[in-house]
């Protein structure tokens, strides 16, 4: 009986594979990004609008708002600067050791933040190696802002240096010695030349480093000592809310979060895009 | 008024890549530095523009002109690359990607120092003259990766000349430029030199191009300069084995007489030329005979099985009667054995 069915095209059973196997991806795609970030805005604004509002100017809240800020224009600047610093002398001159701390720079993305933050608290706590030195002038860093900015400094570290790293090597140092042969001096060269074409690049790595700055966790948590209103960055603020059960104004919060990732993809694929189309 | 190079060297580690290099020239001259890769053309190139550094000699030190690269009298070897005037063009270009055509060419101009800057339209005149003579005006506004190879070339070149050097060194300048292009942007360059009168130093691994296009020709090999000359002598009178290799198909006989394809005749019979009778005849079996060319090139085995190649006009080859298998006589054609008794290297 069998041989009287028509034979099977196998051309249609590649396209039906190619087709489940979509659908599986899509459908792991939805459940796991998609769903959970469309749930918190649907419980942010659950209880009305209102509610939400009040649930962000709350003074605490506010207050976390304005450390998380506080401590993104800090660190976004200094992690700009050195990874650009980093980047340049990495890869337009050749030293030895130079692969050794290529591989250095990953070391926060190895560690996890809660180890991190540990270490700072290892250095600069009351106990730590400085901790002496700290408490004879005064100067407090754990269970501080100062560290809660060194800790994110630590964690946020390779993102603009990650970004540029790939992009200068492949780029080279051809136009560079050009600029210098046409005359220009070192600081022309980076102006004119270097940072031009690594523009898009960093603009990703400041992007990336924005968004972990103000959604670090684990190191800040370990060190912020989790004082209300003092020491409480954005993400902590929502642990406290959630584990005091109070989920509406937990979710405001997250509601800023999705609104700064989404804001952040938007961001990259635009670079991306500019990227692609002028080609260079 | 010389270009003179004295006691340059350059070691990478172990690797020996310029081994005392010293010439003098006359300016206003094209000249070729030719050599395999490897062979330290770029490396020289690069130390002249100053982009490279080459070996301090602690033993000369004192003498600070026992080391030289000098243009018109002044040895500008301790000048940064950007005091030197002297336009470079790259290998692959590097032309700032970012920048049109227009801002390319004016960058040394705008990076000049105030004091010494010129106007902004007198920079735009400037480049608008260099445009014309690149023949590009009309893609002033174009970014780079919009140009074709030959274009991007001339960019390069434009943008090196906007700095009116004293000298222009060309790095590979025809190396990435499709078989068509190059020969069109060699005479271009050729042109634009005599028009010029500006001297000029490419560096080529190709010696069709070197002798085709340079006044002066400066053969390298492993670190040392083998030879320099005009293309004729290098050609016709090479100083060594390997200047005579690298110029051309040769032929060895007896491990040491070396005779050019062209030089060779084939005889059908064993009936010497009556002039050239202490000639003797190389009895030999043609193997291959490839008509499609300029002219035929005709391989043949000698009774050592050793190759031979003959190459010969389209003309000569049809009044004979050559046939793959035929057996034959090979000799070195009296007239140009006459005419030019250095033709080969013994």
């Amino acid at each position: 009986m069998i041989h009287k069915n028509p034979p099977i095209n196998s051309v249609n059973i590649i396209n039906v594979i190619n087709v489940i196997i979509s659908i599986i991806a899509i459908a792991f795609l939805f459940i796991f990004l998609i769903l959970p970030l469309a749930i918190i805005l649907i419980e942010g604004f659950n209880s009305g609008l209102s509610i939400w509002w009040d649930s962000i100017k709350n003074e605490e809240t506010l207050s976390a708002l304005y450390l998380t800020l506080i401590v993104a224009v800090i660190v976004v600047p200094i992690n700009l600067i050195f990874g650009v610093l980093v980047s340049w002398s990495l890869t337009k001159f050749k030293f030895k050791g130079r692969n050794l701390i290529i591989t250095l720079i990953d070391l926060p993305f190895a560690i996890s933040p809660t180890i991190s933050g540990l270490m700072y608290v290892l250095l600069f706590g009351i106990y730590g190696w400085f901790g002496p030195l700290l408490i004879k002038y005064n100067f407090k860093i754990i269970y501080a802002i100062p560290g809660i900015i060194l800790v994110t400094l630590f964690v946020t570290l390779p993102f603009i240096a990650r970004e540029l790293i790939p992009l200068m090597t492949e780029q080279g140092t051809e136009e560079e010695l050009a600029a210098i042969s046409l005359g220009a001096n070192g600081w022309q060269t980076f102006w004119k030349i270097t940072l031009p074409n690594i523009k898009l690049g960093l603009l990703c790595g400041i992007i990336l480093c924005i968004a972990r700055t103000i959604g670090e966790f684990g190191a800040v948590s370990v060190v912020s000592g989790h004082i209300r209103g003092a020491t409480n960055t954005l993400p902590l603020q929502v642990e406290i809310l959630y584990n005091e059960y109070n989920f509406s104004a937990a979710f405001a919060i997250s509601s800023l979060f999705v609104a700064v990732a989404i804001l952040t993809l938007i961001f990259k694929h635009i670079i991306n895009y500019e990227y692609n189309r002028k080609k260079y | 008024m010389n270009i003179i190079v004295k006691n340059i060297s350059k070691t990478f580690g172990t690797f020996k890549a310029l081994d005392n290099i010293n010439f003098e020239l006359p300016q206003n001259q094209l000249i070729a530095l030719l050599g395999p890769s490897g062979s330290g053309k770029t490396t020289l190139l690069r130390i002249m523009a100053g982009l490279e550094e080459p070996d301090v000699d602690v033993t000369i030190k004192t003498n600070n002109h026992h080391q030289q690269v000098s243009f018109n009298g002044i040895n500008i070897l301790n000048q940064p690359p950007g005091k030197r005037q002297i336009g470079f063009v790259f290998q692959h270009f590097a032309l700032f990607r970012h920048m049109s055509v227009f801002d390319n060419i004016a960058f040394g101009l705008q990076v000049k120092p105030k004091k010494l800057r010129p106007s902004k339209d007198e920079i735009k005149k400037k480049v608008n003259e260099l445009l014309q003579l690149i023949k590009l005006e009309n893609m002033s506004n174009r970014y780079p990766s919009t140009l074709s190879g030959g274009q991007r070339q001339r960019v390069a070149l434009a943008r090196a000349l906007a700095i009116e050097p004293q000298i222009l060194l060309l790095d590979e300048p025809f190396g990435s430029l499709d078989a068509k292009v190059r020969t069109e942007m060699r005479r271009w360059l050729r042109n634009l030199h005599d028009a010029l009168k500006i001297t000029g130093i490419l560096v080529t691994h190709d010696q069709e191009e070197a002798l085709e296009v340079a006044d002066t020709v400066i053969i390298m090999n492993q670190g040392k300069i083998e030879q320099i000359g005009t293309p004729n002598q290098v050609f016709h009178s090479p100083a060594s084995e390997f200047v005579m290799r690298f110029l051309g198909e040769v032929n060895v006989f007896q491990e040491r007489i070396m005779v050019r394809p062209h030089e060779l005749g084939i005889h059908l019979s064993p009936d010497p030329d009556p002039v050239n009778t202490t000639n003797s005849l190389i009895s030999a079996r043609i193997t291959k005979i490839l008509t499609a060319g300029p002219f035929v090139k005709i391989e043949l085995l000698d009774n050592n099985e050793q190759l031979i190649k003959v190459h010969m006009s389209h003309e000569e080859y049809r009044s004979s009667n050559y046939k793959p298998n035929a057996n034959v006589y090979v000799s070195v054609s009296c007239n140009l054995q006459n005419s030019n008794s250095n033709s080969s290297y013994h």
